[in-house]
């Protein structure tokens, strides 16, 4: 465990010094601000049209973040080569796959969570009044889609290069996202290859809990929310798995 | 009479799509402890390979590689090994002290004791310096000094180098010959491979020649020089060995 | 000092920001819907217009989502949909066919999962909050100054539903500025003034000005409204000649209304009273 943290934290260190994260904090503050204090035909106490962008680029640059990250996480320990120095030491290659996999997460969700804290004050301060539960199970479902989203792009990582695998984990995602629910239909011609997307691909619309906040919905029943986070939890185990598959059998 | 490093009947096959290639053949090659040993060969021979394979960075096709006794995928046995690459890459974003801090952290050390070693080896491999610059701006010579660094960290029984002297200048390159003469004094297992036949001259006990994937000869370097006498260099040996190789 | 990449990045996209919050018109861009022959012939232009026609479309479509209170469903049987629907309408259950349902209603947990999540009855926003959808209107025209469906939709919302009237023939007349010929725009501010402010001299005015620009093909309907509310217009500042006149154009659209013959029966008797008022007799 000691290993894992320590191949995690040294990825972390790595985001935080390259600075992007800060670019997209001050963008998002820039916009929310600028959100907040606009005026349409001079009309108070609207507040939806500013949760909805600001929820959006809130996952937007999340994503951002988190797909070109995890997608070269691998493949620049390899090509970089400085995965030799660190198979030599007494660590297994599941450890550094694990360490990959946590490091990359808790990048996604210390970038979200900066992100949604900065919109949460703004909205909060903007609507005067907000539902917890709600923000809170938003917040649960982005956490929840980073680690399904991560698990997905290391998996593509170790089959495919990296710009093949960014493009695709973009494409499953907002294939997913927008017509997930509908994916059978999608394929009504070739309704085996539907069945087959409808239940391989990753339903990233469960995860996706924003309109809840913005149409102020009631919050989600339990049953739900343990539902999603069990989904997701068997879905990264998978992925992790064939990760490990395909890793332990490189050659390097 | 204890061995270090046992690799048995190894070979090695690389696979392609449309091609199959072996890369070692039947190498059997035994390194005694305490031992300095020279691999050579010449370029695309399997030296690299070799050291790959000790690692399991490759699968073996056929043989046994043993360290210590023990099996070489048994992975707790590397925390009696050090290795030093042939490229040294490392983690542009962090620096040096931070690196070794990492690599103390794999083998259990706590933060103090750890710190201790760093300071060290930063001071041996003279980059104590920069123990706190990032490495993104380092130089070749000296990115290879942090690479024999962290390759001590642990204080290991078995060393393995894959070109120490690479990227060096002869200041550099004659310091660490002096740690390779230190780390032999302390009883230390040294396995190195390298193009500077003037240096391998200097510091090892026995040599071994590949060639194509075979080992073609073993030889203690004192044995070289007595039986050609003061006129035999390593590097006419080495030629004759793989000309002569070449020719059968 | 050179001032390094990240401050140079970070100054790029504060600049570039703040050109966009400035609202700068950058006419240019906008000129791929105009009728000049240059960007008529112009691929560069015509690509970008039809990429803002979308978003716009696509924004426009956020607001009526919004007044479904984040779902959607297709438009009635009437054809249009509930934000251009004169009358205050409400989705009851017992109205099927009119009901959105998601597909694959309860086949497999994934549906129950999607359903649970992303289902909710129809509804519309109650006057207060349905103000939430006007800066979908005002973005949709900023994407696409040539939506006029969006001005007149936004207008009517702004204006007469809320009651900002002058906000609402501040944000119609900046319609004109890039529709001077679109009836639609003259009609909607003419009803403002007509209903919400009662200043029929202005009303008259843009009426007029619709009906002008009502192209031949408008639908009966459409020109029966603008025609009402001219005559209507006219016959609450006493001018009951024009009044009339106007009712009998729409007279010759629908020549079987008897309601209508009425009307100007009654408005010819309110000419002939107001004669025998002013001693014209």
């Amino acid at each position: 465990m000691l290993i894992v943290k320590l191949i995690a934290i040294n990825i972390m260190r790595e985001i935080f010094r390259k600075k992007d994260i800060y670019v997209f904090i001050t963008m998002l503050l820039i916009l929310m601000v600028y959100l907040a204090n606009a005026a349409f035909f001079e009309i108070k106490h609207i507040y939806r049209y500013m949760n909805e962008i600001g929820l959006g680029l809130v996952f937007l640059f999340s994503i951002i973040i988190a797909v070109p990250n995890a997608a070269r996480l691998m493949l620049e320990e390899i090509s970089g080569k400085t995965i030799y120095p660190l198979l030599a030491k007494p660590i297994k290659r599941v450890h550094v796959i694990a360490g990959k996999f946590l490091g990359s997460l808790f990048i996604s969700w210390i970038s979200f969570g900066l992100f949604f804290l900065l919109f949460t004050v703004i909205s909060l301060l903007k609507q005067g009044q907000g539902d917890w539960l709600l923000y809170t199970q938003v917040f649960m479902g982005g956490i929840i889609m980073l680690a399904v989203l991560n698990a997905m792009t290391i998996c593509l990582s170790v089959f495919c290069t990296f710009s093949t695998t960014v493009t695709l984990s973009y494409t499953i995602f907002f294939l997913m996202s927008w017509f997930g629910a509908n994916m059978r239909e999608a394929f009504y011609r070739l309704p085996i290859l539907g069945e087959i997307a409808y239940y391989l691909l990753p339903h990233f619309e469960f995860f996706d809990l924003r309109h809840r906040l913005i149409y102020e919905w009631s919050p989600l029943p339990l049953w739900v929310m343990l539902s999603i986070f069990g989904y997701a939890t068997l879905y990264v185990a998978c992925l992790l798995f064939f990760v490990f598959k395909r890793f332990q059998k490189r050659w390097l | 009479m204890k061995y270090a490093l046992e690799l048995n009947d190894l070979s090695v096959t690389y696979k392609g799509s449309n091609f199959l290639k072996k890369a070692i053949a039947h190498l059997t090659l035994k390194i005694v402890s305490g031992e300095v040993f020279g691999f050579l060969g010449p370029n695309g021979a399997g030296k690299t390979t070799t050291i790959k394979s000790i690692f399991n960075f490759l699968p073996v096709a056929a043989g046994q590689i043993s360290i210590f006794g023990q099996d070489s995928s048994d992975y707790s046995v590397r925390s009696r090994m050090g290795y030093m690459p042939e490229i040294a890459n490392y983690y542009w974003y962090l620096t040096p002290r931070e690196l070794l801090r990492m690599y103390a952290g794999f083998f259990g050390f706590r933060k103090k004791t750890a710190d201790k070693k760093i300071d060290n080896l930063l001071s041996l491999v003279g980059m104590e310096a920069e123990a706190n610059v990032l490495m993104k701006n380092f130089s070749k010579g000296m990115m290879q000094k942090i690479s024999l660094a962290q390759s001590l960290i642990n204080d290991p029984d078995l060393l393995i180098f894959d070109e120490p002297t690479s990227g060096l200048d002869p200041l550099a390159r004659s310091s660490v010959r002096e740690i390779i003469k230190g780390l032999k004094a302390k009883g230390k297992t040294i396995f190195f491979s390298s193009h500077e036949l003037s240096e391998v001259e200097l510091v090892c006990d026995r040599i071994g020649i590949i060639n194509k994937g075979v080992l073609v000869k073993t030889d203690k370097v004192e044995d070289i020089f007595k039986q050609k006498g003061d006129d035999m260099s390593l590097e006419r040996y080495f030629i004759d060995i793989i000309i002569k190789g070449d020719l059968c | 000092m050179a001032l390094g990449k990240f401050h140079s990045s970070l100054i790029v996209i504060i600049v570039v920001l703040i050109l966009v919050c400035s609202s700068a018109h950058l006419d240019v861009f906008f000129m791929a819907n105009n009728n000049s022959l240059i960007c008529q012939n112009d691929i560069f232009y015509k690509m970008f217009g039809q990429l803002r026609s979308s978003i716009a479309a696509i924004l426009y479509l956020k607001a009526d989502r919004y007044f479904h209170g984040g779902t959607s469903h297709p438009k009635h049987n009437a054809g249009h949909s509930c934000l251009e629907g004169e009358v205050p309408h409400e989705h009851v259950s017992k109205q099927n066919n009119e009901i959105w349902q998601p597909v694959n209603d309860d086949q497999d947990i994934f549906s129950r999962l999607n359903k649970a999540i992303s289902y909710k009855p129809v509804q519309h926003l109650n006057n207060a909050k349905s103000a939430e959808i006007m800066p979908w209107f005002e973005l949709a025209v900023l994407a696409d100054p040539y939506y006029i469906k969006a001005y007149i939709v936004g207008g009517y919302w702004l204006g007469i539903r809320l009651g900002k009237s002058d906000k609402a023939i501040r944000f119609l007349k900046n319609g004109l500025r890039y529709n001077p010929k679109a009836w639609e725009i003259y009609s909607q501010i003419g009803d403002i003034y007509f209903i919400m402010n009662n200043d029929y001299v202005k009303s008259i005015a843009y009426f007029r000005q619709a009906y002008l620009f009502l192209p031949r093909e408008v639908n009966n309907i459409e020109k029966r409204h603008v025609l009402t509310l001219l005559a209507a217009s006219f016959e609450r500042i006493k001018d009951y000649e024009q009044s009339i006149h106007y009712y009998k154009k729409i007279l010759e659209l629908y020549p079987r209304d008897n309601k209508l013959k009425r009307r100007i029966q009654g408005v010819k008797k309110l000419a002939g009273d107001a004669q025998i008022v002013n001693g014209e007799f």
